[in-house]
């Protein structure tokens, strides 16, 4: 299964996020990886495929215990997740494969 | 720390929870709000408070633009949907898709019309600024409005009133021009320098200040081809020669274009008006003489109260000049409200009737709803076959939403369809029709008409809705519990279908009795009794005095012609309004100034009195004929010892004639005085012809004026031609009603077969089943039609009184003599009607009879 870039991120983060991953943190996430700030819609979208193509599934959490506290979407990977994952790992190896730091780096 | 407000903009809040599905699916607001106060905490209010608005836009637009394309992606599945259940019921598609067309066909091409009427005039740049000068008679009580007023009256508003932007005055006079070789009779219109400034017709050549030269003249297009031909005609010199007699020289200034096709009115040629001075009339500056229409141009609507508030002074003039022409008002319509007015007479454009308008549009509606039930019936009586899909769907999981939307679809499809083809049709078919009957000439393409790209998608819309909302939400409304159970009975909404289809046929009705109505009083038309023997006549108009002797001179020796007479009026022609005077009361009445033996010529019929003495203007008294409508109208009983005044004169009233239609029977007969005139004032030469001689003797005509007479062209025609044009536009208003009323005939006709075509299905067995206990044929067919048939015939009990009424005052509103309707008109649409609808549903049914029953009965 293929995942865009902004898939791959997100279920990334989901996935280095472990049981803390919703809303806010995957945003935050997002932008200490990217340096770029995502906004709510884009990645509400993104996740509502990934939660349809069964890459993610979504669970409400538990309310918070202080006061005023809230339910949670929290979110986690599935194994089909983990597979489209490893598999984009690979395409970026072996698209990388050959392709030494030297070669790409501008010369000073 | 201080306490701050820390409440997000509830606004912002409030979109994001209603107007998009984040909120539902992902609580959307609560991740917000935690970001939110993190940044209120961190940098303040204003900037929190941006970020949440920012956020909520951002993720509205993103959420706008998704369900865009989800609704395509939707679409195009509704669309395969939609063509493939099409293609499995090819039958009713077909007759639902012809309906549709033929309908959508006819519609679009009365909107292009209709548009185009509506927008009359509007070609001309200032049109909202110009008004015609309408002159208020009152004779007899009733205010009269003409668009004829005092010659003088134009250039006095214009120099009396700086408001007047602009003024021109129109007269229209024929002549005979001549270039080289060329000799046609022509019509000039005269008018002032300002003509082109208000009516923006576009110029080919040359330009609009050519109408300030006395002797140029600007020509359309058309009639400069007829004389120059490839030639360039700017700066040519033609020769005129007015009916007066009066010859000069002008030269051709410009040349216009082809008129835009919403120009109310038009020109063949322009000539600057001082030329009317020449042309006969002889003193332009008397407020007794009339001219046909001014017009005025005023920039502020507002100063019209002002100019009107100082109308009474030129009444003054106008009163004492022309006693006879006693004027109550002279107002100001405007130009664009001249389309639809029929009250002022002799009016230079408009006169369109909105009730024929009306007339006009509803029929394209009724064609419309026609096709709209149709859909419907089919759709529901067909509802049965899609029980299945529709309960399987249901239980999938589809809502009731998406089912409507499902049928809405398909009927979208449909209609579109039937919108490129009704285009089509509307362009090659309706519309070539439609415009010779309404006399249209230029309507070439129907995307003239700007509102076109607006009308389409409006009519797409509404038909798919009016056809398609009710089937649509019937059928979805089944539970699918009750279809899986077998508990809906097929067959469809009895009671609604039986209404639409009376509806239908009513309708049918009443356009195939209007249509076989008006045929048929076309037909009558040509019967009437014109009143004097048309026969054998042929009338060569001399407008020259002096060319009928020598003309008559030429051809007296002629032995099949019988006899020759002249005549200054002439019946069909022309004749004058005079107003008479009998025991101090005015009268209008029809003058004709006729030659000595043009009465016997014509044959006319004597009831009493005597005809003109040809001794008798010579002799002691003067005489009047008339007519016996006159009769009629002054109440008498005889004529004797009767003597009216005409211009103070006292002439008596010798002889009592038929009465005859010297105008089409559009027209009533109304009095008619006769009167004698002299051999200078013959305007026409009238010959009798021995009978199968008429077109030797009209050549021989010809070519003798031609050998005799130079200047003038040839004009000779025969009197039975007289009403050629408009026995013609009898028949194609006929040809078009039969046009409709075929369409209507077929929508309903294909309507019916699709109804027992589905009735036949569902009782295929019983069919069946009958067939095997011996049934034959016919008793099947009376099985099938018997219900057919009663709707067909309270239908017809229905629209019989409603179609007598209408047809009835169709014909009054456009003749004073027509046909009477009787009830053979209605028998006979009711058989016609009868003998398709049973031609329609039979030829399924014989389909269905002649199965061999194993088939049907075993089928499961």
């Amino acid at each position: 299964m293929e995942l865009t870039k902004n898939e791959e991120l997100l279920l990334l983060s989901i996935l280095k996020l472990k049981d803390r991953a919703y809303g806010v943190t995957i945003r935050k996430n997002y932008k200490a990886v990217t340096g770029k700030a995502l906004n709510y819609g884009s990645m509400y979208n993104t996740l509502y495929l990934l939660v349809r193509r069964g890459l993610a599934v979504a669970k409400e959490s538990e309310p918070e215990s202080r006061k005023g506290g809230r339910r949670k979407i929290l979110y986690s990977i599935t194994s089909d997740g983990k597979k489209a994952l490893l598999e984009a790992q690979k395409i970026h190896r072996s698209a990388w494969d050959g392709i030494s730091d030297l070669a790409i780096e501008e010369k000073k | 720390m201080n306490r701050i407000e820390t409440k997000p903009p509830f606004i912002a809040k409030w979109i994001l929870k209603n107007l998009t599905i984040y909120e539902e699916i992902f609580s959307i607001t609560h991740d917000i709000d935690e970001e939110y106060e993190e940044i209120l905490t961190k940098s303040g209010r204003l900037k929190s408070w941006l970020w949440y608005w920012f956020q909520t836009l951002k993720s509205t637009i993103y959420y706008i633009n998704l369900t865009f394309f989800w609704s395509f992606a939707m679409f195009k599945n509704y669309l395969k949907l939609s063509y493939r259940s099409l293609q499995k019921n090819k039958l009713f598609s077909i007759i639902t898709l012809i309906g549709f067309s033929a309908a959508i066909g006819a519609a679009i091409s009365i909107f292009v019309i209709e548009d185009l009427v509506f927008d009359f005039n509007k070609c001309h740049k200032n049109a909202d600024k110009i008004y015609l000068v309408t002159t208020v008679l009152n004779r007899d009580g009733d205010d009269e409005k003409w668009s004829d007023s005092p010659i003088p009256l134009g250039p006095a508003l214009k120099a009396d009133f700086p408001q007047v932007k602009y003024m021109t005055r129109i007269a229209d006079i024929s002549g005979v021009m001549k270039y080289g070789d060329e000799i046609l009779r022509e019509k000039f219109r005269f008018v002032d320098k300002e003509f082109l400034d208000m009516f923006t017709f576009p110029l080919k050549t040359g330009t609009k200040q050519a109408l300030s030269d006395k002797k140029s003249i600007i020509l359309y297009e058309d009639i400069a081809i007829k004389y120059f031909g490839n030639e360039d005609p700017i700066g040519k010199q033609v020769t005129i020669t007015f009916s007066n007699g009066n010859t000069s020289d002008f030269t051709v200034g410009a040349v216009a274009e082809k008129f835009p096709v919403n120009a109310g009115f038009g020109f063949g040629i322009l000539i600057p008006y001082e030329n009317l001075v020449d042309a006969g009339t002889k003193d332009i500056k008397s407020w007794k003489n009339l001219t046909r229409a001014v017009f005025v141009q005023i920039d502020n609507p507002d100063e019209i109260k002002n100019i009107e508030s100082r109308i009474p002074a030129y009444l003054e003039i106008q009163n004492r000049a022309n006693p006879d022409w006693r004027t109550k008002n002279f107002i100001f319509t405007p130009l664009l409200n001249l389309t639809f007015n029929r009250e002022i007479r002799n009016s230079i454009t408009g006169g369109w009737g909105t009730a024929s308008m009306i007339v006009f549009g509803s029929i394209g509606l009724f064609l419309l709803l026609l096709a709209c039930f149709n859909y419907m019936n089919i759709a529901i009586s067909t509802a049965f076959r899609r029980l299945k899909e529709i309960g399987i769907r249901k239980v999938l999981g589809s809502e009731r939403k998406d089912i409507i939307m499902q049928f809405l679809y398909e009927n979208i499809f449909l209609c579109f369809l039937a919108l490129i083809i009704g285009t089509i049709l509307a362009q090659l078919l309706y519309l070539p029709v439609f415009c010779k009957f309404l006399e249209i000439k230029d309507i070439e393409s129907i995307f003239i008409a700007g509102d076109l790209w607006i009308f389409l998608p409006v009519l797409l819309f509404l038909i798919s809705i009016c056809a398609g909302a009710y089937p649509a939400f019937y059928i979805s409304s089944f539970q699918p519990v009750n279809i899986l159970r077998g508990k809906y009975k097929i067959g469809g909404r009895k009671l609604f279908t039986r209404i639409s289809i009376i509806f239908q046929f009513i309708f049918t009705f009443i356009l195939i009795t209007l249509s076989v109505v008006v045929a048929r009083n076309a037909e009558y038309q040509k019967t009437i009794d014109w009143g004097y023997d048309q026969e054998q006549i042929i009338t060569v108009p001399v407008n020259n005095s002096k060319y009928f002797s020598t003309f008559r001179e030429e051809i007296k020796n002629n032995p099949d012609i019988i006899s020759i007479a002249g005549t200054e009026d002439h019946i069909g022609r022309t004749f004058e309004i005079e107003i008479i005077e009998y025991e101090g009361k005015k009268h209008e009445v029809m003058k004709f100034e006729v030659g000595s033996n043009y009465l016997e010529i014509m044959k006319i019929r004597l009831i009493s009195g005597e005809l003109f003495n040809p001794q008798l203007r010579e002799k002691s008294g003067r005489s009047v004929i008339i007519n016996q409508e006159f009769l009629r109208y002054m109440n008498w009983e005889n004529t004797t010892y009767k003597y009216i005044e005409i211009n103070n004169e006292d002439y008596r009233v010798a002889g009592v004639v038929e009465d005859f239609h010297y105008q089409y029977f559009f027209e009533k007969i109304r009095p008619v005085i006769l009167r004698l005139t002299t051999e200078d004032n013959y305007k026409y030469l009238i010959t009798k012809v021995k009978a199968g001689r008429v077109n030797s003797t009209s050549e021989f005509l010809k070519k003798t004026w031609k050998k005799l007479i130079v200047n003038e062209p040839y004009g000779g025609f025969f009197q039975d031609d007289i009403f050629a044009l408009n026995f013609k536009a009898e028949e194609d208003v006929s040809i078009l009603f039969s046009f409709y009323a075929l369409n209507a005939l077929i929508i309903s006709c294909l309507g019916l077969f699709g109804l027992a075509s589905v009735n036949i299905s569902k009782r295929k067995k019983e069919i069946g089943i009958r067939k095997v206990h011996g049934a034959g044929v016919f008793s099947l067919l009376k099985l099938v039609n018997k219900e057919f048939l009663v709707l067909i015939v309270i239908s017809s009990v229905i629209a019989t009184p409603v179609s007598y009424l209408l047809v009835k005052s169709a014909l009054e509103a456009i003749h004073d003599y027509f046909i009477p309707i009787t009830a053979v008109f209605f028998i006979f649409t009711f058989i016609v009607i009868l003998v398709t609808s049973i031609l329609s549903i039979s030829s399924l049914l014989y389909k269905a009879a002649n199965t061999n029953p194993v088939n049907t009965i075993r089928n499961e």
